[in-house]
């Protein structure tokens, strides 16, 4: 197992309060695994990703759990080890805003080069950029030669993220973590992205666990999928599993919400109520007050996440 | 007869350069966002329009509302058979009250020093003077509750509002007036998909109840797949197809469409379909290529889309392509 994390809470300390925004989360990711984490906004999934790697905000604190990476638990490191042998090594990150993850003062071949330059030590200038060609060639922009001289504003949204992801393969890391990598791109722009991204993982052998609110983006490229509601991990399974059978109520309703057919007549699905604060959470199921199944029981007591059907689908709810 | 009819519109920008380039007296750059697109809409339909970043799609539909000044337009505008850009004073004023826009930045369209109540009111400040505080009150109440949103959220400011309920204000503001026509600018994008589809179900309400008629703008091919009777497919400035929604999806024909529909992700379907991962970027609007715009990203295109720019053609009932090998 290439990651694992065990009973994991993260809290957040504010002026309005403290809250969970992760409570007793578990999971695992294989080598080479793609891992899908979704939920709405507000649902933790985000922290979750983040605490991997350890870079929350400075009002967040980890109250308990492991974080093993191969074996070694990262909780445990020191800031100087975790910059030393985890961020930028073993695990890289893309994130949601490409925009503000470059230097804008600096063209996109000084900053690839930073890169190249700490992990190519031995190599000359030359090839370092040649290097950067290729690798940006590779993942489809055109005319590389000539752009790599550019700065960031000259590239469209979906370029500045293939700049991220090239930067991000650079280190050969063995765990990606991708915080919505294609939000706000255009779907044909989305296709080249994700496309490129599972060229690249399979050629690394790069695990990813994939952040995303999008459903349907996650049916293209996960694996395994975790649903996550409320700071709570409510369902984990398989690909297919999750999206043939899935278990939770929650699941089924977000799966429900998305406009399929052309079919105008029916109304379409909604969830009742929203998303909770996480100062001032339910009691019980956190997802009871907008669930319609939810009985006594569902109240009082906070479900597990449990095995079901198959030893690959887990789901947190009393009533499956 | 239609309620929009809109005649070879073009919407073109001059893009000031430098300094340097202007005492040289080079030429100004030119944005051709829309370029000679012709469409109509009826009353009561929901007519989407779709296409990427940058496809002018936003630019259309603020043309249509005249939003946009006079001297980048070219072409026609009708509302209810009368040209929207030659409206006198007192009729601009009538059609602003019948024509209304939910903006795409829908927070940033609410000013944040003033409470909901007073947003949703300043309609009726403006268009209706002459009712008193209590009438005012009164619709700013009706319509609150016609967007499902408590009475108390009047006295709130824009941001102790969430996503939804925001876009909610913006409907209600849209439709203080009674309008016929609502341009509806990316109206769920950036919400959650519960949320986002509770929206949609309340503007389809509302278009049932009240004779809406909607134009929808989005990238989102999934909601206005299911929200419009039919749509048009933008790309670089131009429709590129356009027909009844159903037999688009069904049946596309122009290539772009093509590609376009296959990039959208899709729980379990798409199984058997490959994927079309369209190659490179979308040529920027200043330096449109010469023949089809789409050519330079077509894996399909001849010798004759570089000479020629094809035409919207119908191939079949009411569903036009503009593309040389659509027959």
């Amino acid at each position: 197992m290439l990651l694992e994390v065990k009973n994991l809470s993260v809290e957040y300390i504010t002026r309005e309060g403290r809250g969970y925004a992760v409570e007793n989360a578990s999971l695992k990711i294989g080598e080479g695994q793609i891992v899908g984490l979704v939920g709405e906004s507000g649902s933790g999934k985000s922290t979750l990703g983040w605490s991997i790697i350890r870079l929350l905000p400075g009002n967040a604190r980890i109250r308990s759990g492991n974080i093993l990476l191969k074996g070694r638990d990262i909780i445990k490191m020191s800031e100087r080890t975790l910059n030393k042998t985890i961020r930028g090594k073993e695990i890289s990150v893309i994130v949601q805003d490409p925009q503000n993850a470059l230097n804008p003062v600096f063209t996109i071949h000084t900053q690839i080069n930073d890169i190249l330059s700490l992990y190519r030590k031995r190599r000359g200038k030359t090839e370092r950029k040649e290097e950067a060609v290729s690798l940006l060639t590779k993942v489809g922009i055109a005319d590389a030669r000539r752009r790599i001289d550019e700065y960031p504003y000259c590239f469209s949204g979906g370029m500045k993220q293939r700049v991220m992801m090239v930067m991000a393969f650079i280190v050969n890391p063995s765990l990606l973590i991708a915080d919505e990598p294609t939000t706000g791109l255009d779907v044909t722009v989305e296709a080249q992205i994700l496309e490129h991204l599972k060229d690249l993982m399979r050629q690394y052998g790069t695990a990813v666990l994939y952040i995303t609110h999008d459903l349907a983006v996650i049916s293209e490229v996960a694996d395994k999928v975790i649903v996550m509601y409320a700071g709570n991990i409510v369902e984990i399974a398989n690909k297919s599993e999750l999206f043939d059978s899935p278990l939770h109520p929650y699941t089924r309703a977000l799966i429900n919400c998305l406009p399929r057919s052309t079919t105008q007549e029916d109304q379409l699905e909604t969830i009742p109520g929203s998303v909770p604060n996480i100062f001032n959470l339910p009691h019980g199921c956190k997802f009871h007050p907008r669930c319609e199944l939810a009985k006594q029981i569902c109240k009082e007591k906070q479900p597990l996440l449990k095995r079901s059907r198959s030893s690959s689908h887990k789901v947190a709810c009393f009533l499956v | 007869m239609p309620l929009i009819d809109v005649t070879t519109l073009q919407a073109h920008f001059e893009k000031s350069k430098g300094l340097f380039s202007k005492l040289s007296g080079k030429s100004m750059a030119v944005v051709h966002a829309v370029d000679c697109i012709s469409f109509s809409i009826q009353k009561g339909e929901t007519f989407g329009l779709v296409g990427e970043s940058g496809c002018g799609k936003t630019t259309a539909g603020r043309a249509l509302l005249r939003l946009l000044p006079r001297n980048v337009i070219r072409g026609k505008i009708n509302f209810e058979d009368r040209d929207v850009y030659k409206l006198s004073t007192s009729e601009l004023r009538e059609f602003r009250r019948h024509a209304q826009i939910i903006f795409q930045n829908l927070i940033g369209s609410l000013n944040p020093r003033m409470k909901i109540g007073e947003i949703i009111a300043e309609p009726f400040r403006i268009h209706e003077s002459t009712k008193s505080s209590r009438e005012i009150q009164a619709e700013v109440e009706n319509l609150l509750e016609l967007v499902s949103l408590s009475k108390s959220d009047k006295d709130k400011y824009p941001t102790e509002l969430s996503g939804g309920q925001g876009r909610r204000v913006g409907i209600a503001r849209a439709l203080a007036l009674h309008p016929k026509f609502i341009v509806c600018d990316e109206p769920t994008s950036g919400l959650d998909v519960s949320i986002s589809a509770e929206i949609i179900n309340l503007m389809k309400n509302l278009q049932r109840e009240l004779n809406l008629t909607y134009l929808w703008i989005s990238h989102n091919l999934r909601v206005v797949s299911y929200v419009s009777n039919r749509i048009a497919i933008m790309y670089l400035g131009r429709i590129v197809e356009m027909g009844e929604t159903s037999e688009v999806f069904k049946n596309p024909i122009h290539r772009y469409t093509k590609a376009l529909f296959s990039a959208v992700p899709t729980i379990g379907g798409n199984k058997g379909a490959k994927k079309i991962v369209l190659k490179g970027e979308v040529p920027s609007p200043i330096n449109i290529p010469p023949g089809c715009r789409f050519r330079t990203r077509c894996w399909d295109s001849e010798p004759e889309c570089r000479r020629k720019e094809p035409l919207l053609l119908p191939v079949g009932r009411e569903h036009l392509v503009a593309c040389h090998k659509a027959l």
